[in-house]
């Protein structure tokens, strides 16, 4: 599997809802944690700065050409103002509470 | 800073300021427009400091240039767009350098234009086989300082400089009808594109990591953009002051380069037309230089090649074919007779609608902490640099439309 | 940051410059092969150079003058051999002990070594 593969897949649920395209893969100590999905416009690509909905890689069910599907059940985002774990400049949740020391 | 490097580094940037394109448009604004495009120059070479500040400090702190960044941030897709539209862009400018370098032999000699264009390209690319980057870059830009005969021209001629002082301010002649009025918008869209072309952006940040600058030289960084690009400026609007002076009253317009060195022939004789067409060669050699090689870091950069003159042709043996076949690509295009006016005109169109792709992926990255730390753009850079991208951003749109309007500046 | 970091694999790894340990560079983050499946663990496995790499990144059309152009080779950098990723991605090794730098090398051949000061 290669990232571009997955990169600017088109992501839907088991169920055939439509959450958007990946636009970021997160990777934690080597290995695939999340993907971030979206509209993932070119502003947010040209700034680096990526908002949207982020998956957990254990919800993906399949990786075929041009689509990932998960699970129908996947979390929402809790909504920013009242989330106590950490986020990164970015604006996306890390995993785990630990900041980076940037 | 040492001294010495800092002034050489200064006066290079003076005489490597001036190009064909600004040669030309600066004497034909001046016989067209009298004083009234001086502002133009001016709001060109403020936004050529704010990016060129910005590309070295990049190179600087984050060793980026600006093409690996415009990789990195565009991505394969759009980047390569970018890659074609930038080197399509320069290869022209580069063209039109050559061009002028066989017109102003041919005014030295007499010798054929195209045989003088193929050999001054022979000269080039042996100098820049030879020399080391360092040289290449001093020799041209020391050499082109002879350019300076224009700004005592302009002293001699008792220019009025109350009008030239009037000119800095914005504002477009009274009296034009609608024509000349479009013609005068595409100066300034002409005269923008020719102060900021990207090549002069890809060599300075590409130049700063062949020096290997560190946040140490981020002084010499500011001090040559700001001191060096002001001053190359100031003799950018005295080719144009002159014009003014001399060739607006008699309604004599300069069409060709050789036009323009008249100007200092006039007070000084043909002592001064000798050091005008010796200063607008070296100028001009060095541009064709500039434009080659920004072309090859370009294609080097973004393909993750071994690139720089710091080392040796057999170290970077792609980036080494790339400027060649840059420079010998330019001498056919020259060598196809197309008149090199008309080359000048397309560097000066193509370049402008490249600016805004250009310089966006810079301006992120140079607001990026994550990247260049401390060293981030300041508030005045931020806003400038944003300033200038909308201003080159409206000049692209405008820039076709105009052109065609007024058939390239014709009215 | 090391590849044991966390690492957003667009935002910070794709495209990125490669230069070895002697500080040449080798080469563009051209894409990145993952070893895993949906939903199981899923790793790094390797950096991917090369025009071949461009396959999943542009249109057909595009790859086939690509292919064209520069052919299709694609070298595989383990991420075992990443030292750190920032502004380049930085190798522990010399380009050629992982493949990197055959086309430069052979284009070496064709440069005469000598004039130049």
């Amino acid at each position: 599997m290669r990232l571009s593969d997955i990169r600017d897949a088109k992501i839907k649920t088991l169920d055939g809802k439509q959450l958007g395209h990946v636009h970021e893969v997160h990777c934690d100590n080597g290995r695939i944690v999340a993907l971030m999905c979206g509209p993932g416009s070119i502003i947010e690509r040209l700034t680096a700065k990526k908002q949207g909905r982020r998956i957990a890689w254990e919800c993906v069910r399949r990786v075929a050409p041009g689509e990932v599907v998960v699970a129908p059940d996947t979390p929402e985002p809790k909504s920013s103002g009242k989330s106590s774990a950490a986020r990164t400049r970015q604006g996306t949740r890390r995993p785990s509470a630990r900041r980076s020391k940037r | 800073m040492n001294p010495l490097e800092l002034t050489l580094g200064v006066m290079t940037a003076v005489g490597g300021f001036v190009d064909i394109s600004e040669l030309v448009f600066a004497a034909k604004a001046g016989s067209l427009f009298g004083y009234a495009l001086i502002w133009a120059f001016a709001l060109g070479t403020i936004g050529i400091i704010v990016f060129s500040e910005m590309s070295g400090r990049v190179a600087a702190v984050a060793k980026q240039p600006v093409f690996n960044l415009m990789r990195h941030r565009l991505g394969l897709k759009l980047g390569l767009v970018t890659l074609a539209a930038s080197v399509l862009s320069t290869l022209i400018t580069c063209a039109a350098e050559v061009g002028g370098m066989g017109l102003i032999l041919h005014y030295l000699t007499g010798l054929s234009y195209l045989l003088m264009a193929a050999a001054s390209t022979l000269v080039l690319m042996a100098s820049m086989w030879i020399l080391p980057f360092k040289w290449i870059e001093r020799v041209y830009g020391l050499l082109g300082l002879l350019m300076i005969s224009f700004g005592a021209a302009l002293v001699a001629i008792h220019a009025p400089w109350g009008k030239i002082a009037g000119g800095f301010v914005p504002h477009m002649p009274s009296g034009l009808s609608t024509k000349e009025m479009l013609a005068f918008a595409y100066f300034v869209v002409a005269i923008l594109s020719a102060v900021l072309f990207p090549y002069e952006t890809y060599f300075y940040s590409s130049g700063g990591i062949e020096e290997q600058w560190g946040p140490k030289d981020l002084g010499t960084n500011r001090v040559t953009s700001i001191v060096g690009m002001t001053l190359g400026s100031l003799l950018a609007i005295s080719i144009l002051a002159n014009s003014a002076q001399l060739f607006g009253p008699v309604n004599v317009g300069p069409e060709v380069p050789g036009s323009a060195a008249l100007e200092v022939a006039i007070p000084f004789g043909s002592t001064g037309l000798l050091i005008a067409l010796l200063g607008m060669l070296f100028a001009v050699a060095g541009a064709a230089v500039e434009t080659c090689m920004a072309n090859a870091y370009s294609v080097a950069q973004f393909f993750g090649w071994e690139w720089g003159r710091h080392k040796k042709p057999w170290e970077a043996p792609r980036f080494t074919l790339a400027w060649i076949a840059f420079f010998l690509i330019s001498l056919a295009l020259v060598l196809t007779g197309i008149d090199p006016m008309n080359l000048v005109e397309y560097a000066v169109l193509f370049s402008i609608l490249v600016l805004p792709l250009t310089y966006l992926p810079l301006m992120l990255l140079a607001n990026d902490r994550k990247y260049m730390d401390q060293y981030v753009n300041g508030w005045l850079a931020k806003s400038l640099g944003w300033l200038f991208f909308g201003i080159i951003t409206a000049a692209a749109i405008a820039a076709i439309p105009l052109y065609l309007l007024t058939s390239g500046g014709q009215g | 940051m090391k590849p044991s970091d966390p690492i957003k694999l667009v935002a910070e790894l794709l495209d990125l410059p490669i230069m070895d340990n002697d500080g040449r560079f080798c080469g563009i983050v051209d894409d990145v092969e993952l070893k895993g499946s949906a939903g199981k663990e899923t790793r790094l496995d390797s950096l991917l150079v090369g025009p071949g790499a461009y396959r999943g990144r542009m249109p057909r059309w595009a790859f086939a003058l690509a292919r064209i152009i520069a052919g299709d080779r694609i070298t595989r950098v383990p991420v075992n051999q990443v030292a750190k990723i920032h502004t380049v991605v930085t190798l522990k090794c010399r380009a050629e002990q992982v493949g990197l730098h055959e086309v430069e090398d052979r284009v070496r051949g064709w440069i005469p070594k000598k004039g130049a000061l």
